[in-house]
């Protein structure tokens, strides 16, 4: 029974022992199952995340290289807009002068400072055609020489002197760019011609030698742009030149035209004189035997020689009348030669014109009331006093006067005279017969007659007027003249009331005081 | 006597009468006071030893350094020719300097020279609390990584240290540095400043990290001979195709200062800039600062508003940390390779910080090719690396004293 009890616990023991041993196994197996699955799960996992980080880095690969692109891009974008900066700048500094040898002084520096170019070389057209050197860095006289001649010769560069295409390193086949870098020395260039309305005028190298620094495109645009801004700028300073050439030549002309005039002037000054001392010569000859002449004259007139006939004495009254004009005459004439000559000296004093117009009213009033001519006068009350030869102005007024009394058959002559506190201005009207328009003009001058019909029975010596004019003038007035034919005329003049002091120097005075002597 | 800020520009073509206006708006500016500390900018064809010499003549007892440049940050446009002086006074209370120059780097061991400028500056600046260093060195030296690891264990490792390399107007070809109206090449100029100011500086650049990281397995200082197991040139070669190594050939390619190589920084967060300045035969980089072996690096890329953004944080930064102060001056510090990319937008930039500190602020910053800048700027004591593509902000304040 133990036994039997003996086998059954241990029977039990043992089977409870495999059940744990096989539960833990199974544990362990489901375990172990689990931590595969587990394992693989991260081997999974890792494996994706080592695809997440190499996608990543290809991810990364990519912006790189769009970064580098943009920033290319970016680079290119900048030294465009510097290189159009530096374009207008030197646009700007050449355009500012109109002299040529200016232009390439300032292309000079502006090409190496704001351009960046290491070697330049700008060449134009002599008059015969032959390429002489304007600005230039970094070539010899002896390479300048042989570029010059290559560049004439050469079929390479036809296409820049004759049909006005740039060259560059940029753009060029390979045959011509290896032609070009071996003229100049220089791989990375530009050669870009000068244009003109008259053609190719010349061309301007500019190229760098370092590798790291060749020309683009846009860099061989940028130059083209400048030769352009340049021919144009080369154009408006020869433009400038021909017209300040033309002005400097027409102000010579004027200059020379004038000198002309002055001489011719001088002459005819000259001849006045001579005339006026001709005149004055010739009518103090004749003062002296028409002296003798109206002495005589009267004398016989007196009848103290013994009793004349009447036809005699009719004659000598003839005599005598044509010997006081002649005096008149020649009276005027030295007058007008005194006072032009400055040899008449005015004495200058205080003068009551309005007393001194109704004096003429009394002087005048009998021949006026012969022809039945009415006498107006319209003086200001508080007309001031004048600074002024007194006899002078009188001979004014009855020159004046007395022509409109001979051109006025019958009507009014009027007087009006009025004053500032500078000057006084009188007007002698009257209603005559007028003038024509082109008459006037040379009515002041010596010895002309106005020609009609009316003038022809008037007898005149044509010095009035002129010795009246001469006389204003010594005052330092002004005298005019208005008229209408039929109408009647009208004098006007003016008088200052203290004649300005002539501004003399020592020498003039001099000049004067000889006259005088 | 408060502390007054005078800054004067000209682009006159003499570039002796250019010096003479600058300064003479400078002196203007500072009521005529005499200054006591000068920083001069230039561009190329303004660095004239005679020019340098006439700025040196109107100020004749400032400390003056400066350095070349491609192009001068102004408070009103950004010029690419031209001299620019900015003179301090007023500061000698509150702010000590200490400057000092040594020449000849090639010439000597770099880590070495460095330890001698610090030793020298230090003499210069005395015991005085210090705030930070500003320094310029030849940008086109190679130099650059050790120099900076002199510096740094002379001034202490957590020192912070601005400025950063002078260059030419993109021609690769020859910087300069000035010190006290002289003109050096392949030389180093540094000033201390110390004292009672208030300072805000912030480094930030916007480039970001392309592709899948990669590991730079073996390198030497500056040199990356293996990525990812393979030569360090396939990268590029895998982004760039066959051109890749031309490309950073060619010094006036700008696709090189636009893709520089993103190291990922101990704090597995920010990414330092390194522009690869040359392909050795074996297909190593060259980068310009120090990468470290183990470093994961991406390739970087950048846009003009991810600079704009970057310039805008690094304004923010600089202005919270001067504890709501005013800003009397921003100086700047801004990478070439910035230049290039935001090319005519670029003052739209300095217009968006000015915007940060207030209109009015004086600005007055240079085009660096390499900036030393800490690698954090929001937590005190983060290192200083010499990195590219950044943009750094040093503002100043004064303290406010009751």
């Amino acid at each position: 029974m133990l036994n039997i009890t003996s086998s059954t616990v241990d029977t039990t023991i043992f089977a409870a022992i495999a059940v744990i041993v096989l539960g833990t196994i199974g544990a362990l197996i489901f375990f172990l199952i689990n931590k595969i699955d587990q394992v693989k799960e991260l081997q999974e996992a890792l494996k994706k995340l080592k695809l997440s980080f190499n996608s990543l880095d290809e991810q990364a690969k990519l912006i790189l290289k769009t970064d580098l692109e943009l920033n290319r891009a970016q680079e290119e974008l900048d030294r465009r807009l510097a290189s159009l900066d530096a374009l207008q700048r030197t646009s700007r500094l050449i355009s500012t002068t109109l002299d040529e040898e200016e232009i390439f002084r300032r292309l000079d520096k502006s090409l190496m400072l704001q351009l960046g170019f290491e070697r330049i070389l700008v060449l134009t057209f002599d008059e015969e055609k032959n390429l002489r050197m304007r600005v230039n860095t970094g070539f010899s006289s002896d390479k300048i020489a042989e570029i010059s001649e290559n560049l004439l010769k050469d079929t390479t560069f036809n296409s820049v002197f004759q049909e006005g295409y740039s060259l560059s390193s940029a753009t060029a086949s390979k045959q011509k760019k290896e032609k070009a870098a071996s003229v100049f020395g220089i791989q990375h260039f530009i050669l870009a011609p000068i244009l003109t309305q008259d053609g190719t005028i010349g061309a301007i190298f500019v190229g760098n030698q370092t590798e790291t620094t060749p020309v683009s495109e846009a860099d061989e645009e940028m130059v083209s742009i400048l030769t352009n801004q340049i021919g144009q700028s080369l154009e408006n300073a020869k433009l400038f030149e021909e017209v300040y050439k033309s002005r400097q030549e027409l102000e010579l002309k004027i200059q020379d035209r004038t000198r002309q005039l002055a001489l011719a002037l001088e002459k005819v000054q000259k001849i006045s004189r001579t005339k006026s001392e001709f005149v004055s010569a010739v009518s103090h000859e004749l003062r002296t035997p028409l002296t003798s002449i109206k002495g005589y004259a009267a004398i016989l007139m007196s009848g103290k020689l013994g009793d004349i006939p009447d036809k005699v004495k009719e004659r000598l009254e003839k005599i005598n009348k044509h010997s006081d004009s002649l005096v008149e005459l020649i009276n005027d004439l030295l007058d007008i030669a005194r006072i032009e000559s400055g040899r008449v000296e005015m004495k200058f004093e205080k003068v009551n014109l309005k007393m001194l117009i109704e004096n003429m009213r009394d002087l005048l009033m009998p021949q006026m009331r012969e022809k039945n001519i009415t006498f107006v006068t319209d003086v200001a009350e508080d007309l001031p006093l004048i600074l002024a030869d007194s006899k002078q102005m009188e001979r004014v007024f009855i020159n004046l006067l007395s022509n409109a009394i001979k051109y006025t058959p019958k009507g009014t002559i009027t007087v009006r005279a009025s004053g500032t506190d500078q000057e006084v201005s009188v007007e002698v009207q009257d209603t005559g017969a007028g003038m024509r328009e082109e008459d006037l003009p040379k009515l002041f001058t010596e010895f002309y007659r106005v020609e009609n019909e009316l003038n022809q029975n008037i007898k005149g010596t044509g010095l009035g007027l002129a010795l009246v004019r001469n006389i204003i003038n010594a005052h330092q007035g002004t005298i005019g003249v208005t008229s209408k034919l039929g109408a009647g005329t009208t004098f006007h003049f003016t008088v200052p009331l203290e004649p300005p002091k002539p501004e003399t120097t020592d020498e003039t005075q001099g000049e004067k005081t000889a006259k005088e002597g | 006597m408060p502390l007054l800020v005078g800054i004067g520009f000209s682009k006159h073509e003499n570039p002796y009468r250019a010096a003479q206006d600058a300064s003479a708006q400078a002196k203007i500016q500072i009521n005529q006071e005499p200054a006591e500390l000068i920083i001069v900018y230039a561009t190329s064809n303004y660095s004239r030893l005679e020019a340098l010499a006439v700025v040196k003549d109107i100020f004749p007892d400032a400390k003056m350094i400066g350095a070349s440049t491609s192009g001068i940050i102004l408070s009103g446009s950004i010029e690419v020719s031209g001299i620019a002086v900015m003179a301090v006074t007023g500061a000698s209370k509150q702010i000590q300097f200490g400057s000092a120059l040594i020449k000849n780097l090639q010439e000597q061991n770099p880590e070495v020279a460095s330890r001698e400028l610090a030793r020298k500056v230090l003499k210069d600046f005395g015991m005085n609390p210090r705030q930070l260093s500003l320094v310029f060195f030849d940008g086109l030296s190679d130099k650059g990584p050790l120099l900076l690891r002199g510096l740094k264990e002379s001034f202490g490792q957590f020192s912070p240290i601005v400025g950063g390399g002078s260059f030419d107007n993109f021609r690769y070809q020859k910087t300069y540095q000035y010190f006290n109206g002289e003109v050096s090449t392949d030389a180093a100029c540094a000033l201390m400043v110390g004292g009672q100011i208030a300072i805000g500086l912030s480094s930030q650049h916007g480039w970001k990290p392309l592709g899948k990281p990669r590991v730079a397995d073996r390198t030497e200082h500056n040199i990356i001979r293996r990525i990812n197991g393979k030569k360090a040139i396939a990268l590029y070669e895998e982004f760039f195709g066959d051109q890749a190594s031309s490309l950073f050939l060619n010094r006036l390619n700008r696709a090189r200062l636009f893709y520089p190589l993103g190291v990922l920084a101990d704090d597995q967060q920010k990414y330092i800039l390194n522009h690869i300045v040359n392909v050795l035969e074996d297909g190593s980089l060259v980068c310009q600062g120090e990468v470290p072996q183990g470093a994961e690096v991406h390739i970087m890329i950048g846009n003009k508003d991810s600079c704009k953004q970057a310039a805008v944080q690094a304004a923010h930064e600089a202005k919270e940390a001067l504890l709501g102060r005013p800003a009397e001056l921003v100086m700047i510090f801004e990478s070439v390779a910035r230049q290039k990319l935001l090319g005519r937008s670029g003052f739209q930039e300095i217009q968006a910080i000015k915007e940060v500190f207030g209109d009015t602020v004086p600005v007055f910053g240079m085009y660096t090719y390499g900036e030393f800048a800490p690698l954090s700027t929001t937590e005190r004591g983060s290192p200083c690396f010499l990195q590219n593509g950044t943009i750094n902000l040093l503002a100043l304040a004064q303290h406010k004293t009751h």
